[in-house]
């Protein structure tokens, strides 16, 4: 494995502001190479916004290393009284989410619209 | 890897000498001279995509469907990053992948093993208890075990005749 290159996971972030919310929009995969980058920028977001979403329908893959980046997020907005919302569907988040029984602490949802339906 | 299995032998011998408990019982059940994926890797977080692909490209070359492979992948990710983490803990070292197909029984059997001193972080946010706890629920069977000399993690998964032949017997 040592001679191959060197390629890191391609993680691409987007964040886009609309009345409701701040949109964070996240693919590609999040482990503990390319976890800094995520936390960054929902970090930055979050401090600009009362109500966040994270998209994560295009992500390709997450570990408990993402999963501890959604956490901390969502224990830093329940401490400033803002709100976290996730965006998961049916994509490659959900079963690590589910597995790690964080579906019963993050507030999941099945797409964008439906998490700023609520 | 089978076209580098004669450069990696030797030390693939030393390795399997150096194992002990459950994950010795799993290199003498599933035996070293059927195909196997046998990988020596630095542990550094950077190699984390590429011990993925690897991963996903040999269980699906067994046939495993799309789930349990993608449960195979996120598992032994899981076991490299906590090697990386808490096995080294920063320090350079290196994490020693094995999987292969018991011939019998069809299961997938993997042993993640490491040489660092296990340690906790002063202020461990509890991720590295979430990491096991989905090794947990991933695999079908699960077990770790931390001495002196390193922390080993075995991982195995029933996998159905017809899901698997590329480990037919």
């Amino acid at each position: 494995m040592a001679d191959e290159l060197d390629e890191s996971p391609p993680l691409r972030c987007g964040v886009e502001t609309t009345p409701d919310a701040t949109i964070v929009t996240v693919s590609g995969e999040i482990d503990m190479d390319t976890v800094t980058d995520l936390t960054e920028i929902m970090t930055n977001a979050l401090a600009r916004a009362q109500r966040l979403v994270v998209d994560l329908t295009g992500v390709s893959f997450i570990d408990s290393t993402g999963l501890r980046a959604l956490v901390d997020v969502h224990i830093e907005a329940s401490r400033t009284a803002r709100d976290v919302k996730l965006a998961v569907g049916d994509g490659q988040a959900r079963r690590p989410i589910e597995i790690s029984g964080l579906d019963q602490v993050l507030s999941v949802h099945d797409s964008v619209s439906s998490a700023l339906a609520r | 890897m089978r076209d580098k299995q004669s450069r990696t032998t030797h030390s693939m011998r030393d390795w399997v000498a150096s194992l002990s408990g459950t994950a010795a019982d799993v290199v003498a059940e599933t035996g070293t001279d059927r195909p196997h994926l046998y990988a020596r890797v630095v542990a550094s977080a950077t190699q984390l995509a590429r011990v993925r692909a690897r991963v996903g490209q040999w269980t699906a070359g067994l046939g495993m469907d799309h789930e349990q492979v993608r449960d195979v992948v996120l598992a032994i990710d899981e076991a490299v990053s906590n090697a990386v983490e808490h096995g080294y803990a920063g320090r350079a070292g290196m994490v020693t992948l094995f999987a292969a197909c018991n011939e019998k029984s069809g299961d997938v059997q993997v042993i993640v093993s490491d040489n660092g001193a296990w340690r906790a972080p002063p202020a461990d946010p509890g991720s590295r208890g979430r990491g096991l706890r989905m090794m947990k629920g991933l695999a079908d069977k699960f077990d770790i075990t931390k001495d002196r000399t390193g922390t080993t993690v075995v991982l195995g998964w029933h996998v159905l005749a017809s899901l698997r032949p590329g480990c037919a017997a």
